[in-house]
This record gives C-alpha cells, sequence and structure tokens, in this order.
C-alpha cells in the first residue's frame, strides 16, 4: 500500500519543478527591469522657467509665503522689474541672477555656512573669472548658488532622511558624476539609496550640507567616519568611499596608488574567477554530453 | 523502504555526523549566498523584495553573519573530526579513503577527459571521492577561511584598520564580491549539478542526507572505495 503511494508520486517532482519556475521567471525579469536609477523627481530643472506652477508652489515649504517676501518689490535699481528695456534678461536663468543673500532672512545659520563653504568658494572665484573674461563667456559647470541645489518654489518639507538622501543623488549627481556612480557602488549607497537604510551615510553626512568640507585631509576625514564609526582611527579614513577609476586623472595622491591596486587586484580576481568557470562549466558540459551519449546509445 | 531495497547491499558511506555538517553547510552556505546576493546586488527588485521581507538592510546584515558563524563553526567542528579521526579513530589522512589529493587524481582526471571525448569505453575507477568531489570540498573548506577572513575585515573595518591600510578594506570587498560569485556559480551549479542531475543519478542522490547507499553503485561510481574499505572481505553487505 504504502510503496504504491510513494511511486505514484513521480509527479511531484516536475509539479514542484514547474511551480519554481513560474515563480522565479517573472521575479528575475522584473529584477533586471527594475533596475533605479535615482529618483523620478528631478525638480530643480524646473527652475530654468521663468513661469511658477502655483498649484505646486502652494504645497511646497513656502507655499504660505507672499511672491514680495522674497522677491522684494518690483522695483529695481529705480526701476520696475522686470526691466522691460532690457528683455534679454528673461532669457538668462534666474539661477544667476536672483540675489540668494535673501534667503538669510530665514535661513540664517545654512546661508552663513554656504558663505564659509567650497560651493561659496566656487561661485567667487567664477564670478572673479567672469568679469575679467567677455561677457557672454559660458562656463560649463557653473558654482552652484542657494537655487541650484533647492527649488525654492516647489521644495517640500517634512521629507523623509531617506527621500532627501535619495534626491542628493540626482542634485549632487548632476555635478559630482563621478561620485556619485562610486558612492552608488559602494556599501553606504547601496545600503542608503537601494535599500533605504535610514542608518545609512548620504552625500551630506560625510560632506556637510552647507560647508561641503572635502574629506581629502584625515584630519577633515575622520570626524566624518567618527560620526557612525565612533572607534576609527586615522588609518580609517584610507578606506575608499569613491574608488572610481576616473578620479585617477584629477588626483595625485595617496588615494590614487590606493585606487588602483584596488582596481589591478579587481583585474586579477576576475581573469581567476573566469578561468575558473570556464573550466567546472566547460568540465561538467563534456561529462553531461558522455553520459546522454551513454543513455542514448542503450535505448 | 520498498521491498524491493531491502534485498539490496545497503552500506553506509557518510558518518551521522557528515551528514549532519552537510546539512548545516548547506543551509548556512544558502543562507550566506541569498543575503550575501541581496546585499551586493541591492539596486535589484529582488534583492529589495528580500531585503524588505527580512526587515531592512540590517536585518539582512545580521543574518548573513549568523549564517557566517554557523557555517564557519561547522568548518572548526570538521577540522577537530580531522584530528579525532587522526587520533582516536587511528584513520588515514591519505590513500584511497581520504579526501587529501593524490597523483591518482591527476591520471583519473586525464583518464576522465579522454572518457568524456570517447577515447575510452569506461571512466576511471575512481576512489571514495573523485578529484571533481576533491575540488568540491577543498573550495569549500579553503573559501569558507578565506571569505572567512575577508569578511571579518569588512565585519571590524575599525579594529582592523588599526594593523592594515585603509584601503585593504577595498580589496577585501573586492575579494568577498568575486569570490563569493564563484562559489555560488560553483555550488549551485556544478556541485548539484554533477551530485544530482546528471542522468546518471537524476533525480536525487540521496546517501549524503541519509548516509545509505548500495554495493551496486558504490561499484559503479567508485569501485577504489568498495575494495579498500574491504580488504578483508568480511564486513560486507550490512
Amino acid at each position: 500500500m504504502v510503496s504504491v503511494i510513494s511511486r505514484n508520486r513521480s509527479w511531484l517532482k516536475p509539479l514542484v519543478a514547474m511551480c519554481l519556475t513560474v515563480v522565479a521567471i517573472p521575479l528575475v525579469v522584473v529584477g533586471f527591469a527594475g533596475n533605479v536609477e535615482g529618483s523620478a523627481e528631478t525638480l530643480i530643472t524646473d527652475q530654468a522657467n521663468w513661469f511658477v506652477d502655483l498649484n505646486r508652489f502652494a504645497l511646497s515649504a513656502h507655499g504660505s509665503f507672499k511672491c514680495e517676501d522674497c522677491h522684494g518689490t518690483m522695483i529695481e535699481n529705480n526701476r520696475s522689474h522686470p526691466d522691460k528695456t532690457k528683455p534679454g534678461d528673461l532669457l538668462k536663468t534666474a539661477n544667476r541672477s536672483f540675489d540668494y543673500s535673501r534667503c538669510q532672512k530665514c535661513h540664517k545659520l545654512s546661508y552663513q555656512r554656504y558663505l564659509e563653504g567650497e560651493h561659496a568658494k566656487a561661485l567667487s572665484k567664477e564670478m572673479a573669472e567672469s568679469e575679467a573674461a567677455d561677457d557672454g563667456v559660458k562656463i560649463k559647470t557653473p558654482a552652484p548658488t542657494c537655487g541650484d541645489c533647492h527649488s525654492s518654489h516647489y521644495d517640500r518639507s517634512g521629507l523623509s532622511r531617506i527621500a532627501v538622501g535619495k534626491r542628493m543623488i540626482s542634485t549632487c549627481g548632476r555635478c559630482h558624476r563621478v561620485q556619485t556612480a562610486s558612492y552608488l557602488e559602494n556599501i553606504h549607497g547601496r545600503v542608503g539609496v537601494h535599500l533605504e537604510n535610514p542608518a545609512a551615510a548620504f552625500c551630506t553626512d560625510c560632506h556637510q550640507a552647507h560647508t561641503m568640507t572635502s574629506l581629502k585631509e584625515p584630519t577633515a576625514a575622520l570626524p566624518a567616519c567618527r560620526r557612525c564609526h565612533p572607534a576609527a582611527e586615522t588609518e580609517f579614513t584610507n578606506v575608499v568611499i569613491h574608488a572610481a577609476m576616473d578620479e585617477l586623472a584629477t588626483s595625485k595622491s595617496p588615494k590614487h596608488r590606493s585606487i588602483l591596486w584596488i582596481h589591478r587586484i579587481k583585474l586579477a580576481v576576475i581573469a581567476v574567477v573566469a578561468l575558473s568557470l570556464i573550466f567546472f562549466f566547460g568540465h561538467s558540459l563534456l561529462w553531461l554530453l558522455r553520459e546522454v551519449h551513454e543513455k542514448l546509445r542503450k535505448h | 523502504m520498498t521491498a524491493e531495497k531491502d534485498t539490496q547491499d545497503i552500506t553506509i558511506r557518510f558518518s551521522v555526523l557528515h551528514r549532519f555538517l552537510h546539512l548545516v553547510v548547506m543551509i548556512g552556505f544558502t543562507g550566506l549566498a541569498v543575503t550575501g546576493l541581496s546585499l551586493g546586488f541591492s539596486s535589484t527588485a529582488p534583492a529589495r523584495a528580500f531585503i524588505w521581507l527580512v526587515g531592512g538592510s540590517g536585518g539582512a546584515a545580521w543574518l548573513h553573519r549568523f549564517f557566517a558563524v554557523v557555517t564557519y563553526l561547522s568548518v572548526v567542528v570538521h577540522a577537530f573530526w580531522f584530528i579525532y579521526y587522526k587520533a582516536v579513530l587511528s584513520g588515514h589522512l591519505t590513500g584511497p579513503l581520504s579526501i587529501a589529493p593524490s597523483t591518482k587524481d591527476f591520471k583519473d582526471f586525464s583518464q576522465n577527459l579522454r572518457y568524456f571525448l570517447g577515447r575510452r569505453e569506461a571512466p576511471p575507477k575512481f576512489d571514495k571521492f573523485t578529484y571533481m568531489e576533491k575540488i568540491d570540498y577543498w573550495a569549500l573548506f579553503i573559501g569558507m577561511n578565506t571569505m572567512g577572513i575577508s569578511g571579518l575585515v569588512m565585519w571590524f573595518p575599525e579594529f582592523f584598520t588599526r594593523f592594515i591600510p585603509g584601503y585593504f578594506i577595498n580589496i577585501a570587498q573586492v575579494l568577498h564580491y568575486f569570490e563569493a560569485i564563484l562559489a555560488i556559480a560553483i555550488k549551485f551549479f556544478i556541485h548539484i549539478g554533477l551530485a544530482h542531475l546528471r542522468p546518471a543519478v537524476y533525480p536525487a542522490d540521496t546517501s549524503i542526507f541519509s548516509g545509505r547507499t548500495t554495493k551496486e553503485k558504490i561499484m559503479e561510481e567508485h569501485p577504489g572505495e568498495w575494495a579498500a574499505a574491504h580488504e578483508g572481505g568480511d564486513s560486507a553487505g550490512r
């Protein structure tokens, strides 16, 4: 009796295999199709438009403001604004002409930090250069003003840490493309952006939001590391977070040597893995073919 | 048990300790692979779905380390068993019943290749472990140690950077990542394929779970084992 039942279960295995396949294939397909590349929200580019969508503005952090709170009276230098005698002004992007010192009326600390930081330094350098050069010179990557990173009309308040962190990928990534790509390959980026762990470090957790600290010096990097790794010592700062080969062109630091070694070892390991897989899969394929041949020959 | 099976010569091929350790390593390795792949390929949807299932990347990291400790413990137990086997059971660490590599493996390998290519009628007379099974075993035994070291370095980077340069953490990541891919590709495809799915053994060879096999099977796949285990010729047909 028992043996009869167990023999009749031969349908079970193909059924289980079929079910597993049916579950697995869509999962894999969806998985590879669904690779995420940043977030869909790229609100910053909306700034390039002189028109303001008041529906979205009403939902933003500044939604309760009157226009004049930030834009002042519509009179500038004793002339009505916009200046009808100079229509070319409207062709320029607002981020270059708006006086962002007005932001410090409310955001005093952030503005002070911005002035001390690397972005402001780059901006004053850029302004000195453009004054020296002709009027029409276009700068490839303009140094950021407040409005280059924040959308004063549309940015909402109360975003979660994850949401803000994910937006940094598109915001910071517009200029720092190499660093964003290497960050996303690093465990911090994978865990923070892809796996949405709020304990992970996003761009500004290490580099600060407005001072935009360069962490090239270990003395600057160590406090950043210690925010999450309190037991870290100086050598810990030599763990490479942005291990991008592209960076080598611009840097000649000890980090240069480290990245080069990481890259060499990666190539060597890939070669070993590839050769091993060729051996094992080739060997198994031959074995399989021979056994199939044995079966076919007999029956 | 069917009546048909009782009439055959059933013999014990793997001791209860080895069956147990295989089961532990099997579960531990699968756990490591699933959690590790999810962390390594975190931008894909199945990875994020699985990570969500185990309560975020923190949960996956915890599970990965849990499985790592469990799997490595079985390596430690196995190493102690070697000492016991040699000192108490007076076993031989080399010879036809041993997992140690020998010159016969190279001969077997070339003979087996000639068998694959049709230059030989039958496969070579394998001992208890074929060269493929030895590679399988040693890849895991050595791999568990190297993966353990690179994993430990990544687990406690603050501690290890007191002794080694910081970028060694990055190198540990590279080694861990690619060795994992190699190990998963070999264990899930080659090992399972050769041990269970090839036509001669399909659908499964249960001897590593039950410990039992038949004389007929051993004579077919590991003729050297039977000869070595029954030199006296008295303990056959248990």
